[in-house]
């Protein structure tokens, strides 16, 4: 099929967080900005090698972590029973307290509790044969909060698993 | 989850309306005070001037989140004989009722926030009344 013609806006997407149980917890955030973003530099890092200011050789070095972030408006800070906060679902607490992390298994291990992270961005509703998604696995979640009109919060996340993304064919 | 501009709006001037005193103009909020059969003592009107989009994805599933102005406009009449200063501070003090009243917490048809920008104050030329403009702020979805 044909490469997709329309450009993705921010109406277009989706992020939902995902946990290491069989069938897994997710939780789709809800009122945001629409401001998702990751960056993902080369595998590893490089060493540029000079010879009297001139380059000569670059040696792979150590090997990098994909990073990123996005906000969404404060609505309520954990909640014991109900689904939606992403606060808990980050720090397994209250509705998510059960939650498993995705860092348990596989290559790395991960010993912080960590999440999966997906982004979709919708594909067929436009004539694309599917949506496109990234999957950053094993990610390690921080939240910032700030006060203003709405209170928002920031998640910033370093992944450690690599991103994996899925498209039309 | 959401909450309409007009739900709001007549919110608001259930709040006011149940001071003592105040009644719901039937003028639109534009004409209020350009007629005088608009003009009543403690008369006022809701208004929606404007709304715009906040940033966010304004996803089918949440809804669009927005920022809707709304204008409360009333009017408090003058005694000719103690339209300044008595009637005027009376005036003043109205106002600042309305304002807090408004802020107030909603027991139904809650889903908003609501804060308070500011007042414009005008008396016209026959000195009969004061109308004052309090400007308001809500964040809400719809």
């Amino acid at each position: 099929m044909a490469y997709s013609i329309i450009p993705k806006t921010k109406r277009d997407g989706k992020i939902e967080l995902i946990d290491g149980t069989g069938s897994p917890v997710t939780l789709d955030i809800a009122y945001e900005d629409g401001n998702f973003s990751f960056s993902q530099p080369d595998k590893y890092s490089e060493l540029v090698i000079m010879d009297r200011g001139n380059i000569t050789t670059i040696r792979r070095q150590d090997e990098q972590t994909l990073s990123g972030s996005f906000s969404f408006f404060f609505r309520q800070f954990t909640d014991g029973s109900e689904a939606g906060s992403a606060r808990d679902f980050i720090n397994k607490s209250g509705n998510y307290a059960a939650n498993i992390s995705t860092g348990a298994t596989g290559v790395p291990y991960v010993e912080h509790y960590c999440i999966d992270i997906k982004y979709t961005a919708e594909g067929t509703d436009f004539g694309d044969e599917a949506d496109s998604t990234v999957t950053l696995s094993k990610c390690i979640c921080s939240l910032d909060f700030a006060e203003g009109d709405p209170s928002a919060f920031t998640l910033n996340f370093t992944t450690y698993g690599g991103a994996t993304v899925t498209g039309p064919a | 989850m959401g909450q309409s501009v007009a739900s709001i709006r007549s919110g608001i001037a259930a709040k006011i309306a149940g001071i003592t005193g105040f009644q719901e103009s039937k003028q639109t909020p534009d004409y209020f005070g350009r007629t005088q059969d608009t003009i009543a003592h403690l008369g006022f009107t809701v208004g929606v001037p404007s709304s715009a989009a906040s940033e966010d994805r304004q996803r089918r599933t949440v809804g669009v989140y927005l920022n809707t102005q709304y204008r409360v406009i009333f009017a408090y009449r003058f005694r000719p004989l103690d339209a300044y200063p008595t009637d005027y501070d009376l005036a003043l003090d109205k106002e600042s009722e309305v304002i807090n009243t408004v802020l107030e917490s909603y027991s139904t048809n809650n889903q908003f926030t609501l804060k308070y920008n500011g007042s414009s104050r005008a008396v016209p030329d026959s000195q009969e009344y004061i109308i004052i403009t309090i400007d308001y702020t809500a964040n809400h979805t719809i």
